[in-house]
């Protein structure tokens, strides 16, 4: 049977290396793609995960075990996302202006869309999802991949965030209605294409 | 469901199949490791036990006897009686085979050692052999001492981190 991670937080303040290993490997994935679709550089993404797991062994000790670790732990690499991203003032471009100087359309026109058959293939359809989640503000792009990459509730989107309950939902709104234009501009159709 | 335009927008359990049809971003095979190293280089907070590996730990402890017992008999040998008696308990060891009696003839010369040391207080100071032999000792005993500051004294700072909220 799997210990809990309540059980391996115990284990690593004992100083169990193997405890903390297994926090690392159960949450590689979920910190990384946080972090990867919201910084979009799949290296310093890397770094910054790392980041995130250091920070969280230091405040070990202050995890309250009532509280879900796995939003805990989301929450501090939304911190640490959410830094990079002031500090290095990333994505800060807002879609319209980015529309109006048509530089997204030169990026679909170089990137030859694929037909929709072909996107029926996994790969291709990973590829057209990640460029339509990269076009979204990092506000949304985070909502979006605790959403529907993470599959969590609002109220937990809102206890990592930080942000109100209703401002997480109306965020989703904005964000799925541009999702599917990204979407459908890359030549895939919420209503005609079946991802399955 | 909240949808002004259903042409415009895509409905939550579409965006869940859709995103369980994709593979999602993941770190490179060697990410979990490099953490690891990143984490156990980070300095411990205050009040908090370092990460160990049960393995490493059994080793260092290997390390920390063996450089104690390895004191004992440079200390040994180094004294013309001593290694007599240390080389005839081997001796008999080899012989007969009885290998509890070489370790309580080697552990009677170490405590004989200690019991002479005391007695004699400076008077081997004099003697060569008896400085190569505390030479030899200061040597390994301060590696056994390192060893021993590696597996019980974590690097400790004050915590530096904010309460996350």
């Amino acid at each position: 049977v799997p210990a809990s991670d309540v059980e391996l937080v115990r284990g690593a303040l004992e100083g169990t290396e193997s405890a903390f290993r297994e926090i690392v490997m159960r949450y590689q994935r979920p910190i990384y793609g946080l972090i990867a679709r919201m910084v979009r550089d799949p290296g310093r993404a890397e770094e910054l995960a790392q980041d995130t797991f250091v920070k969280a062994f230091r405040a070990l000790h202050t995890y309250d075990v009532r509280r879900k670790f796995s939003s805990w732990l989301l929450t501090i690499a939304h911190h640490v996302a959410i830094d990079e991203l002031r500090k290095c003032s990333l994505d800060t471009e807002p879609l319209e202006q980015a529309t109006e100087d048509g530089e997204w359309r030169r990026e679909f026109a170089d990137a030859k869309a694929p037909t929709p058959a072909a996107l029926a293939e996994n790969a291709q359809l990973a590829m057209v999802l990640q460029t339509a989640i990269r076009r979204l503000r990092p506000e949304y792009r985070e909502v979006v991949t605790l959403r529907y990459e993470r599959e969590l509730d609002y109220d937990e989107i809102a206890e990592i965030t930080g942000l109100p309950m209703g401002t997480v939902k109306s965020s989703l709104h904005r964000a799925r209605k541009e999702l599917a234009e990204h979407l459908e501009n890359l030549g895939w159709s919420a209503t005609t294409h079946s991802t399955t | 469901m909240e949808r002004d335009n259903p042409l415009n927008d895509v409905s939550d359990e579409r965006l869940f199949e859709l995103f369980r049809s994709v593979d999602g971003p993941t770190p490179s095979p060697d990410f979990a490791l490099r953490t690891m190293r990143a984490v156990m280089r980070d300095p411990v907070p205050a009040g908090r036990k370092a990460l160990r590996d049960p393995l490493t730990s059994m080793f260092g402890w290997a390390a920390v006897i063996a450089a104690v017992a390895l004191s004992v008999l440079a200390l040994a040998l180094t004294q013309p009686d001593r290694r007599r008696e240390f080389f005839a308990a081997h001796h008999a060891r080899r012989r007969h085979g009885r290998v509890a009696h070489a370790v309580h003839a080697n552990c009677r010369t170490g405590a004989r050692l200690v019991y002479d040391r005391r007695r004699r207080g400076v008077a081997c100071h004099g003697h060569a052999e008896g400085t190569t032999g505390l030479v030899l000792t200061a040597v390994v005993g301060a590696l056994s001492l390192s060893a021993l500051h590696r597996l019980l004294i974590s690097k400790r700072e004050e915590p530096e981190w904010q309460e996350l909220s």
